[in-house]
């Protein structure tokens, strides 16, 4: 039998011998086929000594520890960000200066005593500032004077303290008239004009007092 | 006293029930029938245990060999046959018990199991570890490619494609050119008939 005959299954060969083979035809073929069987025999013995050359010489190596130097340096640079703070950083590490971390503690400690001496200082000031102004009472009308209490004509004095020279901020202006949207202007004035705790007048004042009902029902 | 026959001389002497020409034979021929099963199973042990029988069942149809073939091939094609039983056996997953003599199956792994352990053997494994470097070596750059991925790395034959960029077929292609030369490279045995 010529064993040189070019058979069209012995390129299936190869995908046999390595498991990637689908079909029965193959098998069915091979057992038939003498040129096959020896071609296969062949390629078999030298596709075994490729997996004895592994087994023997590679298999029971272990696996190294690979260290790349750069991947540990860009993890690290990762989570401080890049910079010379990042750059500095690695210097001030525990593990590695713990000199450093002192002196870094004993600059913060000085920093924050300088801070709060600061502050300190700022609210004395404030104090001073104050010192002058009168305490706001609140009105005794209703616990000294019941029997004046019907009399809504009396007028209350009420303390002027003095305006505090620190510029006010501009409130946002609410609106509660419902029938007519106000101007501009008239918002403006409004805002201008909007009464404060300490300027209280009470000739502006349209709300129900309580003396009022009073009135009413005493007759 | 052996050595200088052919294996046509040899299954001649061993018809004549003269059990170490036939043990010759399997010591020249177990490797190569072993690897062939191998091919055919993909593990060791199976392949060792279909190797094993295939050498019985040749032994037992001795005298039904009648020379139209060459040896290798018969025995090639004994191995064959032996490996597809087994594979329908782990198919079915059917315990099918060899109708073996117990006698001559001890006999040939007499033939066997004798040469396999013995330090001629282990020397030889190892020149023969030698010859598989130098070969792989000496391989064009592009099939020791392909055989190093598909030997080393484990990759199917469509990840080397993806890998290389490269059609399927010309991956099984050069893979099978590769061990066709790496066959010619590590042939070297005296009795290999061409």
């Amino acid at each position: 039998m010529n064993n040189k005959t070019e058979c069209p299954f012995t390129l299936q060969i190869v995908s046999y011998i390595y498991g990637e083979f689908d079909g029965d035809n193959f098998e069915t073929h091979l057992a038939d086929c003498m040129a096959c069987t020896d071609e296969f025999a062949a390629v078999s013995n030298a596709r075994y000594s490729m997996f004895e050359w592994r087994k023997e010489e590679f298999d029971h190596l272990a696996t190294p520890k690979f260290v790349i130097p750069e991947l540990a340096k860009g993890k690290a640079a990762v989570g401080r960000g890049s910079g010379w703070f990042a750059d500095i950083l690695p210097s001030l590490s525990f593990a590695r200066s713990p000199i450093a971390v002192a002196a870094l503690l004993l600059v913060c400690l000085g920093v924050g005593f300088v801070a709060i001496n600061f502050l300190r200082e700022g609210d004395q000031q404030i104090a001073a500032n104050m010192i002058d102004e009168p305490k706001i009472s609140l009105p005794q009308r209703i616990a000294e004077q019941p029997a004046n209490a019907t009399d809504p004509e009396k007028e209350i004095d009420l303390p002027q303290p003095q305006k505090v020279s620190a510029p006010q901020k501009a409130l946002p202006v609410v609106k509660r008239a419902v029938n007519n949207a106000p101007k501009r202007n008239q918002l403006r004035q409004t805002t201008a004009q909007r009464p404060v705790l300490n300027e209280f007048d009470e000739d502006r004042d349209e709300s129900i007092r309580l003396a009022d009902l009073f009135d009413e029902v005493g007759g | 006293m052996y050595i200088n026959l052919t294996d046509e001389e040899l299954v001649s002497l061993a018809v004549s029930d003269d059990r170490d020409a036939f043990g010759e034979v399997v010591r020249r021929w177990e490797r190569k029938i072993f690897a062939l099963c191998f091919g055919m199973l993909g593990r060791e042990d199976d392949a060792g245990d279909a190797a094993q029988e295939a050498f019985i069942a040749a032994y037992k149809n001795l005298k039904n060999f009648r020379g139209e073939a060459r040896v290798s091939s018969w025995l090639h094609r004994i191995a064959v046959n032996q490996c597809l039983t087994t594979k329908r056996r782990q198919k079915t997953r059917a315990e099918d018990f060899i109708d073996t003599d117990d006698d001559s199956e001890a006999e040939a792994k007499t033939f066997i199991a004798a040469a396999h352990y013995s330090p001629a053997k282990q020397a030889e494994k190892g020149e023969r570890l030698k010859l598989v470097r130098q070969a792989v070596k000496a391989l064009p750059g592009d099939l020791r490619q392909v055989i190093v991925m598909k030997e080393f790395e484990d990759m199917t034959f469509q990840e080397i494609s993806d890998t290389l960029e490269i059609p399927l077929s010309t991956v099984k292609s050069r893979l099978y050119t590769a061990l066709k030369q790496l066959r010619m490279r590590l042939d070297k045995t005296p009795v290999e008939v061409v």
